[in-house]
């Protein structure tokens, strides 16, 4: 093999080499169910083996003050009667909000909130890559750089477990001993329903900790 | 830096007077170990490699190293923190990725004669590794990038295709001390990888 061979070889090689590298983060592709996370935390001193837990009907919508609520109602039922699925499978029986009665082993509430956002993402002209000189040939060539601006609305179921034993002091409140947080991108291209049903069956199941027995 | 400079300045010295240098371009694959193998699990594909040797005698070179690999794996591993009696899960689908780029000056041994086909040769490079971690989960993405110092032990072959011209294959194992903040909030922020690599190498005389 001579030099020039060499050198021919060699090039080819750094060519293959820099296209292993077209980026230093890969496109995974993802769906918008990918972007759907689940937060759950728990009280590491609670006792979570209590046989009862009371339920508002209603899923508190948050919404900013002065704001209108216009989050759909359709799937508070659902929300709802997942819940109780999961709760009843756990071995907690629902009882009905009654201050009457005596305390129920816990308190679940649950709340809804929808975001929109917005951003602008830049891109550069080719112009940015410079360099591109030594090619030569076509100055001409390029393309113009610009922006395109993106929206989102980011849906958020939060369920939170109260523990009428456990007051914070100075309060009259009780304390949580249960959150969950999913968050998730709002599309109307897909099931949400039955993404409902199982992100919040996902919130349980991360929890194994939860237990009337 | 004090040693940094040093070590240039040694190149300098031993390049200006050396009759000998090689150039090598390699493909790197890379194995994480440890703290980064808890991170990714998975063999790392896309890893290059540059370096630069100068001969001091028959026997003996120093150089400078660099290179890029990149680790990453999409996961649903759930994350468990824990901070002030509160326990908890995060889970969603999550990209992780590394990016290490070593910066390193190296020293070798090498066995046989110059003419020989089938060179070995053992040694170790010294220097600083950028490490850049992302974790994107959800909407969000958290990055941490620090300057760590780290050494590389390495061992390999020299394959004398003609007089210009070479094969390497050798293997390096390298292991950045921890420095800086993890990603994760805890204290150890070390990160180490086996390579794989093979490529050509030009000589002069």
């Amino acid at each position: 093999m001579n030099k020039k061979k060499s050198l021919i070889i060699g090039s080819l090689l750094l060519a293959a080499l820099l296209l292993t590298f077209t980026s230093c983060y890969s496109d995974y592709g993802l769906s918008t169910a990918d972007y759907d996370t689940i937060i759950t935390l728990f009280d590491n001193n609670a006792n979570f083996k209590k046989p009862t837990y009371a339920m508002p009907d209603t899923v508190v919508h948050f919404v900013e003050e002065g704001e209108e609520d216009d989050i759909d109602r359709s799937k508070d039922a659902l929300i709802l009667q997942t819940i109780e699925n999961n709760m009843t499978k756990l071995g907690y029986e629902r009882v009905p909000v009654d201050t009457s009665a005596n305390a129920p082993g816990f308190v679940m509430l649950v709340g809804v909130t929808v975001t929109d956002n917005y951003g602008r993402v830049y891109y550069p002209g080719w112009g940015y890559w410079g360099g591109w000189g030594w090619w030569g040939g076509y100055p001409g060539w390029g393309y113009p750089g610009g922006s395109v601006i993106y929206s989102y609305t980011t849906g958020t179921i939060f369920m939170t477990m109260l523990d009428p034993e456990k007051t914070i002091s100075g309060d009259q409140k009780f304390g949580a001993v249960w959150l969950a947080r999913i968050n998730g991108v709002v599309s109307s291209s897909l099931n949400t329903s039955a993404r409902i049903t199982q992100k919040i069956n996902d919130a349980f199941n991360q929890s194994p900790y939860l237990g009337a027995n | 830096m004090k040693w940094l400079y040093s070590s240039i300045l040694i190149l300098i010295i031993t390049a200006s007077v050396s009759a000998q240098s090689l150039g090598s371009m390699t493909y790197n694959v890379s194995f994480p170990t440890g703290k980064l193998n808890d991170y990714i699990d998975e063999i790392s594909w896309r890893g290059i490699g540059i370096e630069g040797r100068w001969f001091s005698n028959k026997n003996i070179s120093f150089g400078l190293s660099s290179g890029w690999n990149v680790f990453d794996q999409r996961t649903n591993e759930l994350i468990n923190i824990e901070k002030d009696g509160i326990s908890g899960t995060i889970s969603g689908t999550q990209i992780r990725t590394i990016n290490a780029v070593p910066l390193l000056a190296t020293a070798h041994y090498y066995t046989g004669k110059r003419r020989d086909q089938f060179r070995f040769y053992f040694g170790a490079g010294a220097g600083m590794y950028y490490i850049k971690q992302r974790l994107e989960i959800g909407l969000v993405a958290f990055e941490s990038d620090n300057w760590h110092f780290g050494l590389a032990p390495e061992a390999g072959v020299l394959v004398s295709i003609n007089r210009d011209f070479m094969m390497i294959l050798n293997t390096k194992y390298n292991y950045a001390f921890s420095a800086g903040e993890p990603l994760d909030g805890g204290d150890d922020n070390t990160y180490a990888y086996w390579g794989i690599n093979v490529g050509f190498v030009w000589q002069s005389f």
